[in-house]
C-alpha cells in the first residue's frame, strides 16, 4: 500500500514539466483539456495538471508572496519533482508514527505541534505555496481508573483555498522496552479498540479504549490525510500520503492512568 | 499478646492463597495551601481478585476494568508498578491506592523502617480476628495505623487519620483457587464494555440535543470553551460536562469538568476528577448538587460565587 502510493506520486510528478512559479491555484497548460471534476469526501475538485507541483507535510509553512529555495524543502518534497531520486522514507516504530514535538500541558493532555500540509509549485526560481493547511492532534487521557483516551483532530486553512478534506486513521501502540513496538489489539486481547478510520473535521473528537492491562505503556497513533482543493494529497515524511502522529506515552498503574513523565518519540 | 516483629513476619509470609474482596480508598484532596477549597476526600471503590504471586483482576465499576496478569512471554524480570505499602515524598497526594498495597504489602521500605509506637491490640474487623498497631514511619509526618489480619498475612486497613488517608479491604475471602478465565478479557467483559459505551453515547446524544447548563461567567472568558457531554444519565439527571477550555489565558484553570447530580447521590467523579491533585468545589441549589473540578488552580471564592450565580436556573 505504501509503496503504491509513493510510486503513484512519482509517476504523477514525472508526467509534468516544471513551470515557473505562478499564482496560487494555477491550472495546467492552456492547450490541455480541463480534467473532469471529481468528488472526494464533502467537496468536488478539478484535478490540477500543474507541472512541478509538490505536496508535502512540514513543520513550518512556506512564506507567502516569496519564493522558497528548493533546497529548503524536505527530501520527501523534492523527490516528487522530475529527475529527483526517491527520498529514503523516515519511518520510526511502529510504522513511521513519530511524536511531532508539542506540549504536555498537564498530566492528562498532550497537544502536538502544528504541522503544515503544503501544496507548492516549484520552478527555477524556487517554490511558492498554492494551498497550505495547518493540522495537529490533541491526546486527552480521561485518567484515574478509566482506560479511555480522547483524540481531537485539528485542521484549518493556513493559506490558499479554503477547500480541503481531512481524513484520519487511528490505532493504539504498545511501547515494549527493548523490543519492537506493537499495536494494542494485536499484542493482547484486553479490550483495546484497534484500527479505525473516517472523515475528520476540525475539532472532532474520537474516544477509544486503549486496553485494560496495567503496567504497560501505550500511545495513540493517528494519521491525518489532507486532500487539497485540486484532489491531490500531501505526502508525509515516510513517503506515503498523510502525516503520522505518535501520541504521548500513557502510564497506567492498577488504579491510576496518566501521561507518562517522559515519552518515546518513535525515532 | 504479640509483637510488631511477629506481625511483620506474618505479612512477609503473605496469604498463600487467592484473595477476593472490596478495596476502598480515601485520600484528601489538594488545597491551595490556605485551606481552599474546603477539605474533601476522594473515595474510590474497587472489587478485586488476586492470585499469587502477581495476578490481579480489578473492577472499578462503570465499565472500567484492570487486568494485571503475568504472561509467560514476559519472562521472569521484576514487575513494575510497586506492590508494597510505600509512601512518597508528596504524601498524601503522590500515592495510587490499590488493593495490592494491603494484600501484598511487603517488601516495603516504609514498614521495614517503622517503629512500633504502642503494643498491638486485638480487634475484630469485618468479622475477622485482627491486630491493630500504630507505627512511626520516617517518611510520614504522623503515625500510621494498621490493622493486620490475625491469620491471613494481609492488611485489612492502613491509614493516617490526622491526614485523611485510609485504605481498607472488606468482604475478604480466601478461595483456594480462581479460574484462569477471571484474569482474561472475556466475551462477557467485551459485551459489558460495549453496553457501557452504548449507554454513555446515548446519554451524551440525549444531552447534546438539549441546552447544556453552562456558566455564563468564567475567569478569562468563555471564548475558549468547547463544552461536551462526558457522562450522563437522563433517568436521574446526572450530567458531567467537560468544558475543554484549551488555550485559556495563563493563570486560569487548565482543565475543568462540571457535574450535576441529584442532591443525595454519592459524588460522581469520573476520570481525573478522582485525582486528589484536582481542585474540587461543591455546592447545592434547590434541585441539584454540583461539582466543579479544576486542574492547575481552584477558583477564588469571588470567582466561584460569580460562576455559580451565572448558571442557568434549573
Amino acid at each position: 500500500m505504501v509503496s503504491r502510493q509513493v510510486r503513484t506520486a512519482a509517476v504523477a510528478a514525472a508526467a509534468v514539466t516544471v513551470l515557473a512559479a505562478g499564482p496560487a491555484g494555477a491550472a495546467g497548460p492552456a492547450h490541455r483539456p480541463a480534467p473532469p471534476a471529481r468528488t472526494v469526501g464533502y467537496f468536488s475538485y478539478t484535478p490540477s495538471a500543474a507541472a512541478g507541483t509538490v505536496r508535502f507535510f512540514a513543520e513550518r509553512p512556506l512564506a507567502e508572496g516569496v519564493s522558497t529555495r528548493l533546497s529548503a524543502l524536505p527530501d520527501w518534497a523534492r523527490s516528487q519533482l522530475p529527475g529527483r531520486s526517491a527520498a529514503t522514507p523516515r519511518t520510526g516504530t511502529p510504522h513511521g508514527y513519530k511524536l511531532r514535538r508539542g506540549n504536555r500541558s498537564t498530566d492528562y493532555v498532550y497537544r502536538s505541534a502544528d504541522v503544515y500540509a503544503i501544496e507548492a509549485e516549484c520552478g527555477s526560481g524556487g517554490c511558492r505555496p498554492v494551498q497550505q493547511v495547518k493540522v495537529a492532534i490533541k491526546e486527552y487521557v480521561r485518567g484515574r481508573t478509566s482506560k479511555k483516551w480522547e483524540i481531537t483532530f485539528y485542521g484549518s486553512r493556513w493559506s490558499g483555498s479554503t477547500r480541503f478534506h481531512l481524513d484520519y486513521t487511528y490505532d493504539c501502540g504498545v511501547n515494549i522496552a527493548h523490543a519492537p513496538d506493537s499495536t494494542c489489539s494485536t499484542w493482547r486481547r484486553d479490550g483495546a479498540q484497534g484500527h479505525g478510520s473516517g472523515v475528520a473535521v476540525d475539532g472532532q473528537r474520537i474516544v477509544k479504549n486503549f486496553g485494560s492491562t496495567a503496567v504497560v505503556t501505550r500511545f495513540p497513533m493517528v494519521k491525518l490525510l489532507v486532500t487539497f482543493a485540486d484532489g491531490s494529497r500531501a505526502i508525509g515524511d515516510d513517503g506515503a500520503a498523510g502525516e503520522k502522529f505518535r501520541g504521548w506515552d500513557v502510564c497506567a498503574t492498577r488504579t491510576t492512568t496518566r501521561l507518562c513523565h517522559r515519552t518515546g518519540d518513535g525515532s | 499478646m504479640t509483637e510488631w516483629s511477629a506481625l511483620l513476619g506474618l505479612l512477609d509470609r503473605g496469604p498463600g492463597s487467592c484473595v477476593t474482596g472490596v478495596h476502598t480508598s480515601l485520600q484528601p484532596r489538594r488545597d491551595d495551601g490556605h485551606g481552599w477549597p474546603p477539605p474533601s476526600r476522594v473515595r474510590v471503590v474497587t472489587r478485586f481478585v488476586h492470585r499469587p504471586p502477581g495476578d490481579w483482576f480489578l473492577d472499578h465499576g462503570g465499565g472500567d476494568v484492570t487486568l494485571d496478569v503475568r504472561d509467560p512471554a514476559d519472562g521472569d524480570g521484576p514487575r513494575q508498578g510497586g506492590q508494597g505499602l510505600e509512601f512518597g515524598p508528596l504524601f498524601p497526594w503522590d500515592l495510587a491506592p490499590s488493593p495490592a498495597r494491603l494484600v501484598t504489602p511487603v517488601p516495603s521500605a516504609a514498614l521495614a523502617g517503622a517503629t512500633c509506637l504502642d503494643r498491638p491490640v486485638e480487634v475484630r474487623r469485618d468479622g475477622r480476628a485482627a491486630w491493630a498497631v500504630t507505627l512511626g514511619v520516617p517518611s510520614l509526618p504522623q503515625p500510621l495505623h494498621l490493622v493486620v489480619d490475625a491469620d491471613a498475612g494481609v492488611l485489612l486497613s492502613a491509614g493516617v487519620p490526622g491526614l485523611g488517608y485510609r485504605e481498607e479491604v472488606t468482604e475478604v475471602a480466601f478461595p483456594s483457587s480462581v479460574a484462569d478465565a477471571v484474569f482474561r478479557w472475556t466475551d462477557d467483559l467485551a459485551a459489558a464494555d460495549l453496553a457501557h459505551r452504548a449507554r454513555r453515547e446515548a446519554a451524551a446524544a440525549h444531552y447534546r440535543a438539549a441546552s447544556l447548563p453552562l456558566p455564563g461567567h468564567w475567569p478569562g472568558g468563555r471564548r475558549h470553551f468547547t463544552p461536551d457531554v462526558l457522562e450522563g444519565d437522563p433517568d436521574t439527571g446526572l450530567l458531567a460536562i467537560d468544558l475543554y477550555h484549551d488555550g485559556a489565558p495563563a493563570g486560569t484553570p487548565e482543565m475543568a469538568v462540571l457535574i450535576r447530580q441529584p442532591p443525595h447521590a454519592p459524588p460522581f467523579e469520573p476520570g481525573w476528577v478522582a485525582d486528589p491533585e484536582a481542585f474540587v468545589h461543591r455546592w447545592r441549589d434547590g434541585a441539584w448538587q454540583w461539582t466543579l473540578a479544576l486542574w492547575g488552580r481552584p477558583l477564588t471564592p469571588d470567582e466561584l460565587a460569580r460562576v455559580t450565580a451565572s448558571l442557568p436556573a434549573s
